[in-house]
């Protein structure tokens, strides 16, 4: 679904990420890891099409990136991040924009809310007023509003980080069985590498701006590719 | 940044609903 090849970003006049070669499939949850400033989050942005300038090739369906139309692209992909970045209005307005945005029609726009607001257990708060709700429930509703465009692609950039363990938890686990029940493809930015681990298929591990290693956690924990990679594992918490 | 993002994930079209969107977004959450 999505091929990088010789991928070199620069912000500022300074390399700050660079992949060699990158392949994510269809219906994979692809973990980025690496330490703070790794370079995981410029990824996420530039699969976003929101980070230009860029060297290389990324593809899309076997089409550059740079050949996409904008809104046709960015109609493919959701982002949630680790604020939740609701607008002050119910869950269900909130969850239910995106669509109100692309003109789908009200009935459509409800039904498909619920099941969303459902799947991510906040239903029993569709009329509740996004300030009046926890962290943990802020970043559910933000789940959902971007699982109800049903995305292609589906970006997150440590939506979890804010988030107290007990709720962490939870949501990772509610999380982690949503995406093995609907195939979405997902890159999930985190430095948690248990996280990383739980949700995916593949991790690739980003360290000091390049793209080190990818394969699964034991294959990374077992073989680290180079010494910047197992001096990174090291630092993790045992 | 994250305005941008925001609005272009939910769908870009134009600056109507960044504008909307900036004017309706919580600056904090409980």
């Amino acid at each position: 679904m999505i091929q990088i090849g010789d991928l070199l970003v620069e912000r500022n006049g300074r390399d700050v990420l660079r992949v060699d070669s990158l392949d994510i499939q269809r219906g994979e949850t692809l973990t980025v890891v690496g330490p703070n400033g790794a370079g995981k989050s410029t990824m996420l942005l530039v699969l976003a099409r929101l980070l230009k300038p860029w060297h290389g090739e990324v593809l899309y369906d076997g089409k550059s990136l740079k050949q996409w139309n904008e809104l046709e692209y960015r109609r493919r992909i959701s982002f949630v991040f680790q604020a939740p970045l609701l607008m002050d209005m119910t869950v269900e307005q909130n969850v239910a924009l995106g669509l109100k945005f692309r003109g789908t029609p009200k009935e459509e726009r409800r039904e498909r809310a619920r099941k969303w607001m459902k799947q991510l257990g906040v239903e029993s708060l569709s009329k509740r007023r996004a300030g009046e709700l926890s962290g943990g429930e802020a970043q559910r509703v933000s789940l959902a509003r971007a699982f109800v465009l049903e995305p292609e692609l589906l970006l997150l950039d440590e939506p979890f980080a804010a988030l107290d363990p007990p709720t962490h938890a939870k949501l990772l686990e509610d999380l982690s069985a949503i995406l093995k029940q609907d195939h979405r493809t997902a890159v999930f930015v985190t430095h948690n590498l248990s996280e990383a681990a739980r949700l995916s298929h593949r991790i690739a591990v980003i360290v000091g701006g390049a793209l080190r290693q990818v394969g699964t956690a034991k294959q990374i924990k077992s073989k680290p590719a180079d010494e910047t990679v197992a001096a990174f594992l090291q630092e993790l918490p045992q | 940044m994250k305005w941008i993002a925001l609005v272009t994930h939910l769908s870009w079209s134009g600056a109507r609903e960044l504008r909307f969107a900036q004017s309706k977004m919580l600056q904090t959450l409980p």
